[in-house]
């Protein structure tokens, strides 16, 4: 029950994401959105304004098809309906982080049709291995400290970045230990619990989300050791891709009796690791843990290439499949795609991908994939009353 | 003992009776309408000679894009596992399967019991499924059996595009307007979907033998276009519609035999 009620709070803030960012933006904080992935959200923080991720709303896409072409990713389009609807209004500033084609592009369209005062990008280095990558990222951080500085007029010290690092390295660690619980004994939440507290980190302040995700931890915990041992029948699953959209998809995961224990989504994974070095200098800091994050489509990780990535998340969290969450027209998963298919082939391991968009989901034929890939890979489906 | 399978499809719904694991029965309609309702008069309907009724059946699976509204059924199951399970019980030597259905195409791996091993399916897109051909016969003002057979007559096919259902259906019509042979534009159909069956299928490691399946199977003109492509001759089951429902009755026999359903 109390595990009910702590899961209330944060189905609240993702059904009605922006409230909390409307009221802080009524007490004369200022609010900066960031488009999915990477922003640096610490930077926001320790300039006194309320970071707050922009991602897409199930509302049908109108206004934005004016700008962008329909085989433009429908993330980034439904970002831009919001804007466009009014429904930014609230926003001071938004950052965005220029990872595919895409998000380059709207970049300058923002700035030229929206009416966010203050519009910013996050440019970052594709070749991480290099070494200037690390010191080419903390000058462009740098520069976003001095931009985010004079937007707020309150300059950001070391000792507020370090506070404002330590607070979300927190959060974090507290996602990660759910985390871990929940692929413990996969049954406590389910998965569309699991990420949902973690979608409502995005919208949340964080050190209220640190207070009850402290408290949703001991609950489970609690309730870990009364039900430890229950045999768990479900089909262990890694899913690899951006986002979960539409999130509808978990409950059918679940429904065909598999359950996520893996993934390296933007809202997953991607955005609990790894943690900022709070021994050393914040911003050289910060840069590394960009540097030394999971590999997804836009970029590849230092010293980690995505195939062997992907087959060690599938073995190391005893999945029996991975299903790829592609967005329709993402450009950097659909050119990875065919290499990753081939790595989880070459090792055995099965794989379903799905293709779906933000504000349209056509469930049905979904539906029959992820039941047929479960019925594939073996799971007790939940039954199905009529 | 008897057992069912039902197989709702977006255009057809087949049901299969098994009296100790052997066809007794059989019956294909349109499906439309309300899809609990319809699943019920059909269920009857093939009852009806056996003097049976619902009640007397030891077990029904359902399968097909309508299966989780059939009230009766005591499980639901993919028609992906249904055709896999239907072909290896006719068919064991293939390890591929091309269903073509009503609104999707599937290719499938299956290993000699019909258990799958890979599958691929067509996006949300008519093109490349059955009510492709539907809807191009409609505008050519073909009967859709007559399709097939009419597409072999063509010495030069027309190019047809296949992007989308609704562009290759202006196309079709720009090339009446021009005057343009209706058997080369029919077999142009063809082509494109084959193509595009073909195209989708890449994505699996085809292994033969490979079975064609559904009601796309009954179209000759689809069946030889793809065995261009494929370089190998297809099997086509005596009642390619009726697989996944057969598919589906035996899980349901192998459940009420009380062995555990793939």
């Amino acid at each position: 029950m109390v595990i009910k009620e702590l899961m209330n709070r944060f189905f609240t803030v993702v059904a009605d994401p922006y409230s909390e960012a409307k009221r802080r933006k009524e007490q004369g904080q200022k609010v900066i959105g960031w488009l999915p992935t990477d922003v640096p959200e610490e930077l926001i923080h320790a300039a006194g304004a309320f970071p707050v991720g922009i991602l897409g709303s199930s509302n049908n896409i109108r206004l934005a098809d004016t700008h962008l072409q329909v085989w433009v990713c429908s993330l980034m389009r439904s970002s831009l309906e919001m804007e466009l609807c009014g429904d930014l209004d609230f926003l001071d500033g938004i950052i965005i982080p220029q990872t595919c084609d895409t998000t380059r592009a709207l970049s300058g369209l923002w700035r030229k049709v929206c009416r966010t005062p203050y519009v910013e990008d996050f440019l970052l280095p594709k070749q991480v291995k290099r070494p200037s990558a690390r010191e080419y990222l903390t000058g462009e951080l740098a520069r976003i400290k001095t931009s985010l500085e004079q937007v707020t007029g309150k300059k950001i010290s070391d000792e507020t970045l370090d506070t404002s690092i330590r607070l979300f390295n927190e959060n974090r660690q507290l996602l990660r230990r759910m985390f871990e619980i929940h692929t413990h004994q996969p049954g406590l939440l389910t998965s569309r619990e699991v990420y949902t507290v973690i979608k409502a980190a995005m919208y949340m302040d964080k050190a209220e989300h640190n207070g009850i995700l402290r408290d949703l931890i001991r609950a489970l915990e609690h309730k870990a050791a009364e039900s430890a041992g229950t045999p768990d029948s479900k089909a262990r699953l890694v899913i690899s891709g951006g986002v979960w959209e539409p999130p509808e998809i978990m409950d059918l995961i679940e429904e065909a009796g598999g359950v996520v224990v893996g993934d390296d989504l933007l809202t997953g994974m991607r955005y609990l690791t790894p943690d900022v070095d709070e021994e050393r200098n914040p911003l050289e800091a910060l840069a590394d843990r960009q540097l030394n994050k999971i590999p997804f489509g836009g970029f590849d990780n230092q010293n980690y290439e995505r195939r062997r990535f992907l087959l060690d998340l599938v073995r190391n969290s005893e999945a029996r499949g991975l299903i790829f969450l592609h967005l329709k027209f993402c450009e950097p998963e659909n050119y990875d795609y065919n290499d990753m298919r081939e790595a989880l082939n070459s090792a055995g391991i099965p794989n379903l991908r799905l293709e779906t968009e933000v504000a349209n989901p056509s469930l049905g034929q979904i539906r029959t994939r992820l039941e047929a890939f479960i019925e594939m890979i073996g799971g007790n489906p939940i039954e199905r009353t009529l | 003992m008897y057992v069912a399978g039902m197989d709702i499809g977006s255009i057809f719904s087949k049901a299969i009776i098994l009296k100790d694991g052997q066809v007794v029965a059989s019956l294909i309609k349109r499906t439309g309408g309300e899809i609990k309702a319809i699943s019920h008069r059909l269920m009857e309907e093939a009852l009806a000679p056996q003097g049976l009724q619902i009640d007397d059946l030891k077990s029904v699976v359902a399968t097909g894009y309508g299966r989780i509204s059939v009230p009766f059924a005591d499980k639901q199951v993919t028609e992906i596992s249904c055709f896999g399970r239907g072909v290896a019980n006719s068919f064991p030597e293939v390890r591929t399967v091309i269903d073509i259905g009503g609104q999707d195409s599937k290719g499938i791996k299956i290993d000699e019991r019909g258990k799958v091993q890979d599958f691929v399916m067509n996006d949300k897109c008519a093109a490349g499924t059955g009510r492709f051909l539907e809807v191009m016969a409609n505008a050519l003002e073909v009967s859709l059996e007559d399709m097939g057979p009419l597409a072999l007559q063509s010495g030069s096919p027309e190019e047809i595009g296949i992007t989308c259902t609704v562009f290759a259906e202006s196309q079709v019509i720009s090339l009446v307007g021009e005057g343009r042979r209706k058997v080369d534009i029919v077999a142009g159909i063809h082509q494109a979907i084959a193509e595009r069956i073909h195209g989708m299928l890449r994505m699996l490691r085809i292994e033969e033998r490979i079975a064609i399946t559904g009601g796309g199977a009954k179209n000759i003109g689809l069946v030889k276009e793809l065995e261009k492509r494929l370089g190998t001759e297809l099997i086509v089951p005596e009642e390619p519609q009726l697989i996944g429902a057969h598919g589906a009755a035996l899980l349901a026999l192998e459940m009420a035999l009380g062995r555990k359903g793939s």
